[in-house]
């Protein structure tokens, strides 16, 4: 287990796997690398400030606790000692799972980092009053970058995030997105805002109806179509219904129209035209921890052993045409695997059993493979290998015991079909990558 | 007895060549010769000039012309406790052919026990405003009932149109409804437009189809005739189209009973200063409405509107019925048919009725009356004829009551001696303040 680094005033006293710092200059100072982080009761710093510069530092994926309850975002929470200790351990455990170099990730790469080594961690919005989208997630912008609403929003649509809870419905501006709106009643007729409500008064004796205004702005009321006194209201009066009175045009409104204004670029709008905004809480969903772990966001950080994508191998077998064509001497075969029977397997077992199937024999075929050779699946019936300095066939062997394997007795088995190419033996002279997977595709 | 009515019967039409004036003065029901006679053949006039004027039936034209010629009409609808029913009003005013734009103001009346009514209105809101262009429906609940006068000038505060319509929550209108109203108003003197009313459940009873042939006498012929010498008695409450700026002068409606009577009323009281101005009725303008069902409904209903005829005439526009204020023309046509017809005429037939019954012994009496009626069928037959022929647009349909016009007499004396009975309810029992169409609250501050 790693040390814990403990924020306290209090002497400094050494315990096992303990380090315990008055400050976060002394921290650096010291130079070591902790598991995690925990303020004590009696530090007397600012949880905000601390942790700002955590979550900016070469630590800022560790988890940091405090005694004390707290509501900082950027802290994970009010935890005592050996509780925390555990957790922090838990997360470094965790994250020896992933595969990228958590030094060389993007910040959004960082918070998917964030929430993996956080189990069941969802990503919260706080409301930012100077936040022209009125909505920020305090952990995105801590980690690196002015990310906003719209880069985790990005994250969602990749299908690497998903919103699990619904916060706050906002309406934005349909022209600059500002959620900052005044909304106002303005008059129906001439969309002046001089309106009033006003209760109509009805006169029992003559019957005329009018707003409250007519009756005598102050001091006694009296109709002004008969000039009867209205002392007793239910006797000599009442106020069936209320208008608005519009002070620029004298019209008379049942209802007055609400018309709403934007701050920032000063439009105004119906409310029915106003972009109409979620804001949730995320997560990180299933294929993002898949992604995480495979590396798969970034192209820069491939490691070897993982399913190029069909563009990369594209290109790697184009460089290795091309060295081929310069240098002379670099063999290598290119071999096509086809699922030939799904719909047989389809009609027997079913789609869920099927793509189980499939993504079994890309494990196994990955298996059989060296760390070299590169890989491509474009469509869930179709495997590609490419395989340097070696002959195509031993591996097709390989393969297609493997495959034998896969069924059960007295089912039907997967029908693999294979093809492949030898070069630069059997490359025409000006192929290209594109040329060489379509003439294997087309045998 | 019969042969003593057989008798009489046979002196009358003997004696109508042989006798002398006094004579002649005792057998006719006076008051029919020297008042209902002549009113009738004026109106018979008015239909033929009405008939001359209009020239050959020429087939209906839909309105032409862009939109902004046509101006904004708001339809102030009163609903009550219509509930479902005030869907034939929208639908039928939403359905207008008018080129121009319509707005329509549903205004429900104690809207918090009339939920119903209120919820039903609401329902044509969606479908009415967002479906149908150049037509808006405004709902306003009034959660406090305050009468129909409140109720038609809470609509009219919330009204911008040039010309508004003072229409009932369970009427229905042809299509062409607004656009033939709106024509009369090309003419800057025509300050308002009485529209005509038929009885929609006319088919329901014998009550409903005599009442429906009254209609057809008294509304559909007899205004026609008036309304061509600017005589019109009434712009019905159900259906009245009036120009915005007119219903600003007079200051709207006025609380009280016969809302509709007062404001034609008030109207006339600036003809004395404005003789240009006319009150057109075009039975062109067409309104469906429901009439009572039952002969005891009937009878309660023209109870209150006979009886308020004696309010506004007597009690509270006593003062004003003078040359002066209304005009020559309008001071006598109220004088004869308003003050004499409506309100001494009844009595006189209760009481020329109990002379007869108690002078002459039954056979004679009832020689008497049955010259009396077929008199007053021939005259009837003659009018209906004369509608049918110069101002029905519904020949084949109204045409048809010509079988019931032989129960029409009956049916106009028992609505006399009912008259003559409202009047004094009203004399002595102050019937208007009982009168349903504004709560008590409201009633017993009016000023008469």
């Amino acid at each position: 287990m790693g040390s814990m680094v403990i924020f306290s005033a209090g002497a400094a006293h050494a315990a096992p796997a303990q380090i315990q710092v008055r400050d976060w200059d002394e921290f650096i100072s010291l130079s070591c690398d902790p598991d995690g982080f925990w303020i004590a009761p009696d530090w007397p710093g600012s949880p905000a400030a601390l942790a700002a510069q955590l979550r900016s530092s070469p630590w800022w994926d560790r988890l940091a606790f405090s005694a004390a309850p707290c509501a900082e975002p950027l802290l994970d929470g009010q935890l005592d000692l050996p509780t925390a200790r555990l957790r922090c351990a838990r997360a470094q455990l965790a994250k020896r799972a992933i595969a990228p170099d958590p030094s060389l990730l993007l910040p959004a790469e960082k918070l998917l980092l964030y929430l993996y080594v956080r189990e069941k961690h969802e990503l919260l919005p706080r409301h930012e009053r100077a936040s022209k989208t009125r909505y920020t997630y305090p952990v995105a912008d801590a980690l690196g970058g002015e990310m906003g609403i719209d880069a985790v929003g990005q994250l969602v649509r990749a299908g690497l995030l998903a919103p699990v809870r619904l916060v706050d419905r906002i309406r934005a501006c349909p022209d600059c997105g500002s959620g900052h709106l005044s909304f106002v009643d303005v008059c129906p007729a001439c969309a002046s805002i001089e309106i009033s409500q006003a209760p109509a008064l009805h006169c029992f004796t003559c019957g005329h109806i009018g707003p409250r205004g007519e009756f005598g702005a102050h001091g006694p009321l009296s109709c002004p179509k008969c000039a009867a006194a209205l002392r007793h209201i239910g006797t000599d009066y009442d106020t069936p219904t209320a208008q608005h009175l519009c002070g620029a045009c004298r019209h008379v409104a049942l209802e007055a129209r609400i018309v709403a204004t934007c701050f920032d670029c000063g439009h105004s709008h119906e409310p029915a035209r106003l972009k109409v905004r979620e804001v949730h809480a995320h997560e990180l969903t299933w294929q993002g921890a898949e992604a995480l772990r495979q590396g798969r966001l970034q192209l820069a950080c491939q490691p070897a052993g993982a399913h190029l994508p069909p563009l990369q191998f594209r290109q790697v077998l184009h460089w290795l045409m091309l060295t081929g064509q310069r240098h002379g001497a670099l063999p290598f075969s290119v071999l096509l695997v086809e699922m030939a029977n799904t719909d047989a397997l389809l009609l027997q077992h079913g789609a869920p059993a099927v793509s189980a199937l499939q993504g079994e024999l890309a494990a196994r075929l990955r298996a059989c493979l060296r760390t070299a050779d590169a890989t491509s699946v474009d469509s869930a019936e179709r495997l590609w290998v490419l395989l340097p300095f070696t002959a195509p066939e031993p591996v097709a062997e390989r393969l297609l015991a493997q495959a034998a394997q896969l069924h059960a007795a007295g089912e039907t088995p997967l029908a693999l079909r294979l093809r492949s190419l030898q070069a630069p033996r059997e490359l025409a002279g000006g192929d290209g990558p594109d040329a060489i997977m379509a003439r294997l595709l087309g045998d | 007895m019969l042969y003593a009515a057989l008798l009489s019967f046979l002196t009358l039409l003997q004696g109508l060549a042989a006798s002398s004036w006094e004579e002649i003065a005792l057998r006719f029901v006076p008051f029919a010769l020297f008042l209902e006679l002549p009113l009738t053949l004026l109106v018979m006039l008015g239909m033929a000039r009405y008939a001359a004027r209009r020239g050959p039936a020429a087939p209906p034209q839909a309105p032409r012309g862009p939109a902004l010629r046509w101006p904004r009409v708001s339809c102030v609808i009163t609903c009550y406790s219509e509930k479902e029913d005030v869907r034939h009003t929208l639908q039928s005013l939403a359905a207008q052919d008018y080129p121009g734009e319509i707005e329509i103001i549903a205004v429900v009346d104690g809207a918090i026990q009339n939920a119903d009514t209120l919820a039903a209105a609401r329902r044509h809101l969606g479908p009415i405003n967002a479906g149908a262009p150049r037509r808006r429906l405004i709902v306003l609940p009034k959660w406090q009932r305050g009468g129909r006068v409140s109720s038609l000038n809470a609509g009219r505060a919330l009204a911008t149109g040039a010309i508004v319509m003072a229409l009932d929550g369970d009427t229905s209108f042809d299509r062409d409804m607004v656009s033939n109203a709106v024509r009369h108003f090309r003419d800057p003197n025509v300050i308002a437009v009485s529209g005509n009313l038929r009885a929609r459940n006319a088919s329901t009873s014998l009550a409903t189809r005599l009442q429906a042939l009254e209609y057809l006498v008294s509304i559909s012929g007899g205004k026609t005739g008036l309304s061509e010498f600017n005589l019109v008695n009434n712009i019905s409450g159900a259906f009245g189209i009036f120009r915005a700026e007119i219903l600003k002068l007079v200051g709207g409606w006025d609380a009280g009973t016969a809302e509709d009577l007062d404001m034609t009323q008030r109207l006339k009281q600036h003809f004395g200063q404005h003789p240009a101005w006319r009150i057109v009725f075009d039975p062109r303008v067409v309104g469906h409405t429901d009439v009572p069902a039952t002969f005891r409904e009937f009878l309660r209903q023209r109870l209150r509107w006979d009886g308020d005829l004696y309010y506004i005439y007597v009690r509270k526009y006593r003062h004003n019925l003078r040359p002066g204020l209304l005009g020559w023309p309008n001071f006598l046509s109220h004088l004869i048919t308003g003050v004499l017809l409506q309100i001494v005429m009844p009595f006189l037939i209760l009481a020329y009725s109990a002379y007869l019954f108690l002078s002459f012994n039954t056979g004679i009496v009832l020689g008497i009356l049955a010259f009396v009626y077929l008199a007053y069928l021939a005259v009837l037959a003659l009018y209906f004829a004369a509608y049918c022929l110069l101002v029905s647009d519904r020949l084949a349909h109204d045409a048809r009551y010509f079988i019931y016009l032989p129960l029409y007499p009956f049916f106009a004396y028992c609505s006399r001696i009912n008259c003559a009975l409202a009047l004094l309810h009203e004399m002595f029992n102050r019937g208007h303040l009982d009168s349903a169409m504004a709560p008590w609250w409201v009633l017993r501050k009016t000023k008469f």
